[in-house]
């Protein structure tokens, strides 16, 4: 299983949640285990409506508790377990040993201040720094997330700012106390083609450079080919395969993931049609039981509907798991 | 000459763009800026019936602009938009009401596509009574367009909160259609929805293109995408088209610099043939050329380089 793989540090392990509304409970996240080495990149891929956001935010701590509700599980960092923690100390955890770069940057930066006062904040309250000292800090970390122009954006506000250099801002506060984890939570989801790519390009060599290891939310499988070492893929909150990225894209062995990676378009199917998966994502608060994807999948049998598949080791040295009770099982032409 | 392009060539036109600008005038009054901002310069090309052209280009660059003016919501400043061989540019009210109806536009979002008051019925009548389409014959229209794109006619009194984001696309697409168009501008018409939902709705598009011989004007930042689905290309950058061709001479040969850089960019490649391309291409320009031209410069004209592939750029205009 996934935790034998060596020097892990940050584990996920069995972490179950849901969310509380009235008389309804919506199973966001139902079991998941995952871990996150140092300089690594594990991305976590699904649809939305999967549960990637809820695990990221559960680790960072910042789930809001109610309506949601932690029903089992630990998150384990250097032998504690993150969950159990007061508030007060899971403040310093967060964004100290862990820090997190979301979605939309501009709706997390703050438009009334400066960016300078931004980045500096952390350092002064994670790492006792002064003002001066902090300034002089971020100028360094701006130089190594490739923001050139240092003094003028210290001193302008969020808007002055394009939308690659504010997602930059938010990757250099993110690794401005030197953590030991990043979470990117679809970090390049709202950029361009090419600012996407220099974007993935800088998170790599951060990895390299800080030595992070890296949780990477996405739904696109072309960026997680890209970026990864290690790729889970999410569906209905519960992990269905997991393997290194070499293994996960030659040969995947869930139906799901099979079938997301035909239905992606592409200059070599011209004139085919697209694989599609029939129906959506179930919601959290009705998913099915037995095996979540059987209402979506061509190998159903009577079996998929009772019985929730364990999740099996298919390749050698613990480097491929799946949940699925016909792996590798082939269908016949899949009806569109 | 491949024989693509030779039959894409015979093939009859049914837009024709010829120097088409849009300047949206600064507010003299108030504005402390005096210039005014061109959105898209002197863009020509020529939408071919039955095919899908593919516009790709960054977020900024004016593709939406284009497609507005196309589209005549916003009225172009100058040039021709020949449709079916007239000029419509310059019509408006009641001459320009036939051809209303023979282009629609899907937009990128359908959660503000739709009015959130209005059922889909309503939705979908309010086209029909317009184009004075038989009363009588409305419920069974709407419904059968409705079951065209895969939403179960019952659902037709459902307002949009009803429905998720790939059934509003389905409903969007089918209210298009309720216009019996011959073009449709696509804007961007899968990126709001998932990997497993996008697949779904482009291979509705292709069945729907087939079934009633459609054309369209694909708008998309998704390169991958365009390269499955366009019979043609056009890259555009900072309101100016800077490349055409068709789709399989673009992606084994993109000549513009930028266009290298765009496909280049585009996740999921293997990227090293491109690279390579990328390598070849900068060896042969001249000393101190600069990646690609800073500015936009209107005396940049396409040139073509033979079988429709056209391209703007100084390097290879001499």
């Amino acid at each position: 299983m996934q935790e034998k793989r060596s020097d892990s540090t940050l584990e996920i392990k069995n972490l179950n949640i849901s969310f509380i509304q009235g008389e309804k409970e919506a199973n966001a996240l139902r079991g998941i285990s995952l871990s996150l080495k140092r300089n690594e990149v594990h991305s976590l891929v699904g649809e939305s409506g999967s549960g990637k956001t809820v695990t990221s935010t559960c680790i960072m701590g910042l789930l809001p508790t109610p309506p949601g509700r932690i029903n089992s599980g630990q998150i384990i960092l250097n032998d504690q377990d993150l969950l159990l923690l007061e508030e007060k100390d899971q403040r310093q955890i967060r964004g100290k040993e862990i820090a997190m770069v979301f979605q939309e940057p501009a709706r997390y930066l703050n438009p009334t201040l400066k960016v300078g006062d931004q980045i500096t904040e952390m350092l002064i309250l994670h790492l006792g720094m002064g003002k001066g000292e902090a300034l002089d800090r971020a100028l360094e970390i701006f130089d190594l997330v490739g923001l050139d122009g240092g003094k003028r954006i210290l001193d302008s506000y969020p808007h002055e700012l394009s939308g690659g250099m504010k997602q930059r801002i938010m990757i250099a506060i993110a690794i401005s106390c030197n953590p030991a984890f990043l979470i990117a939570d679809e970090p390049t989801t709202a950029l361009d083609v090419t600012l996407q790519l220099q974007i993935l390009k800088l998170i790599l060599s951060l990895k390299n450079t800080l030595d992070m290891g890296i949780l990477f939310i996405s739904h696109d499988l072309r960026v997680v080919h890209d970026i990864s070492d290690w790729v889970s893929v999410i569906y209905a909150g519960r992990i269905v395969e997991s393997a290194s990225r070499e293994k996960l894209f030659s040969d995947p062995k869930h139906p799901y993931t099979r079938l997301l990676l035909e239905s992606i378009p592409d200059a070599d199917k011209r004139g085919k049609r697209l694989q599609t998966i029939p129906g959506k994502v179930p919601d959290a608060e009705d998913i099915p039981g037995g095996c979540a994807f059987h209402t979506r999948c061509p190998l159903a049998e009577d079996i998929c509907k009772t019985v929730q598949p364990e999740t099996k080791e298919v390749g050698e040295g613990h480097s491929h798991t799946t949940a699925c009770h016909f792996i590798g099982k082939q269908w016949k032409q899949w009806k569109n | 000459m491949s024989l693509y392009w030779e039959t894409m060539e015979t093939m009859e036109k049914l837009i024709e763009l010829k120097n088409i600008n849009k300047v949206f005038k600064s507010h003299k009054l108030i504005s402390v800026k005096k210039d005014d901002y061109v959105a898209v310069n002197n863009v020509s090309l020529d939408i071919r019936k039955n095919t899908i052209f593919g516009l790709v280009g960054e977020s900024g660059c004016g593709k939406t602009t284009l497609a507005r003016s196309v589209m005549l919501l916003d009225p172009p400043s100058s040039g021709e938009i020949l449709f079916d061989g007239n000029n419509i540019a310059k019509l408006t009210g009641k001459a320009l009401h036939p051809y209303r109806s023979r282009m629609q536009i899907v937009f990128q979002d359908p959660n503000s596509a739709l009015n959130p008051k209005m059922s889909i019925y309503n939705c979908m009548k309010e086209g029909l009574v317009n184009r004075r389409y038989p009363r009588d014959k409305i419920d069974s229209k709407i419904k059968n367009l409705l079951d065209l794109v895969g939403i179960s006619p019952n659902h037709v009194n459902r307002f949009p909160h009803e429905f998720s984001g790939g059934q509003k696309q389905r409903i969007v697409i089918a209210r298009a259609l309720s216009m019996e168009p011959e073009f449709l501008v696509l804007d961007e018409p899968v990126s709001n929805l998932d990997v497993s939902i996008q697949a779904q709705i482009i291979n509705l598009l292709l069945d729907l293109k087939d079934e009633f011989s459609l054309t369209y004007l694909f708008i998309s930042h998704d390169l991958n995408l365009v390269s499955y689905l366009s019979d043609q290309v056009a890259v555009m950058y900072k309101g100016q088209i800077v490349e055409i061709a068709a789709t399989e001479k673009i992606m084994k040969k993109p000549l513009h610099p930028y266009t290298l850089k765009l496909f280049s960019s585009a996740p999921g490649k293997d990227k090293k043939e491109l690279y390579e391309a990328d390598k070849n291409y900068t060896s042969g320009l001249p000393e101190g050329y600069t990646y690609f031209p800073p500015a936009i410069d209107s005396n940049l004209h396409l040139l073509d380089t033979g079988e429709g592939h056209s391209v703007a750029c100084y390097a290879l205009n001499g």
